[in-house]
């Protein structure tokens, strides 16, 4: 129970902290679910690709695999009920005061330096998730550490999702594919 | 409004159960909810307007926790209030719980499978590739002027120097550095209502 109620905790300030879509709560799952070690980097890794190619909210996916990991269907619904319930409540309060808060300056001040610090988290997710996937063996500065067909997806993909409109649910699911058959 | 609406439980369930089909089919989350959402209230309901979609979106993006969530109950409670609202919140999670625990469990089982990880290994590219996109989206959308551009690096720097730095703190500092520039000292620049 104690564990159910931190991981639903947990997940509380990452559904309260997790600002303009998912991706930037990696650095925040990273530091409160990696560090304290449960969960692997890799497993980090692996929980983003899977919650991107299942539909849903991609927060609600990660919240509920890591649960379900963790301490079974307890734990998914611990972890899902922790990532929703900050959104609940501030939903209801904006909605609320939906004139106010629309045309507010003071929140468009406070959005507008969030937004740069968002950034910097993606930032520091793409690194970090780089790290874990181009250098599967621990980072290091030499060609025979870095995993040369993973970079090549990398960079294919990021033009075709930056320069086309295919889904990239169709890209991940190729990808996919791909190493399936070439990289195992 | 000379149409009827059903009566409110039934409006309620209606919300709800367009929720969970919303949670059902919608891939990549957030963003790519919002064209549903318009689908589901305007056109099939018609119980919000196109504009109002506009507004929830904008706000939605900018609201802590999940974009498909927050505009799912923004516009639920445009329609029908608070409780259809909550409903439509749980609504378009319920899918994603369903989901994710089978998958979850089928992890657990195949990851040892060659081809399962020569997959992941794969996927793991395209995942880099999803960070990158992201990145991009969002330095364009947030980073607008030099102080953007400050906080954005300052952000950096920190996360990177000190990684034991809790990033709420780091999040937290952004809204106020935020407040602080064009509330406090550029609000004159903008024509201030005399207060000054």
């Amino acid at each position: 129970m104690a564990e159910l109620l931190t991981l639903f905790w947990i997940f509380c300030k990452i559904g309260l902290f997790t600002i303009g879509g998912g991706m930037a709560m990696l650095p925040l799952v990273q530091q409160e679910l990696v560090r304290r070690g449960l969960m692997t980097m890799s497993e980090s890794v692996d929980m983003v690709a899977i919650s991107q190619m299942t539909p849903g909210p991609f927060a609600a996916n990660c919240a509920t695999f890591v649960g379900m990991r963790l301490y079974g269907v307890p734990g998914a619904i611990a972890a899902t009920a922790g990532v929703i319930l900050p959104s609940l409540i501030i939903c209801l309060i904006v909605a609320k005061i939906w004139q106010k808060f629309n045309r507010s300056p003071l929140v468009k001040s406070v959005l507008s330096g969030l937004k740069p610090v968002v950034a910097a988290l993606v930032l520091s997710g793409l690194v970090s998730v780089a790290a874990s996937a181009l250098f599967p063996g621990g980072f290091a500065f030499s060609f025979a550490a870095l995993d040369i067909h993973v970079l090549i997806i990398a960079a294919v993909l990021a033009v075709a999702m930056l320069k086309t409109k295919v889904s990239p649910v169709l890209l991940i699911l190729a990808a996919g594919v791909y190493g399936a058959i070439f990289l195992r | 409004m000379t149409e009827k609406k059903p009566p409110k439980f039934i409006r309620i369930l209606l919300i709800f159960l367009s929720s969970l089909k919303m949670g059902v089919v919608t891939f990549g989350g957030g963003l790519a909810m919002i064209p549903v959402i318009e689908h589901e209230y305007c056109d099939r309901f018609g119980w919000v307007s196109k504009d109002e979609i506009g507004d929830i979106t904008a706000v939605a993006q900018s609201l802590p926790g999940m974009i498909a969530v927050n505009a799912s109950m923004l516009a639920a409670y445009k329609a029908d209030g608070a409780v259809a609202a909550v409903a439509a919140g749980i609504g378009c999670v319920i899918p994603s719980l369903v989901i994710l625990c089978i998958v979850a469990v089928f992890y657990g089982a195949f990851i040892t499978n060659p081809y399962v990880r020569g997959a992941l290994r794969g996927i793991s590219g395209a995942v880099v590739a999803l960070f990158i996109k992201s990145l991009v989206r969002m330095l364009k959308n947030g980073v607008v002027d030099v102080w953007t551009l400050i906080l954005f690096v300052a952000a950096a720097v920190l996360i990177f120097v000190f990684p034991s730095l809790n990033v709420i703190f780091i999040i937290l500092g952004g809204g106020v550095v935020g407040f602080l520039v064009y509330y406090v000292i550029l609000r004159r620049g903008r024509g201030s209502r005399g207060d000054g």
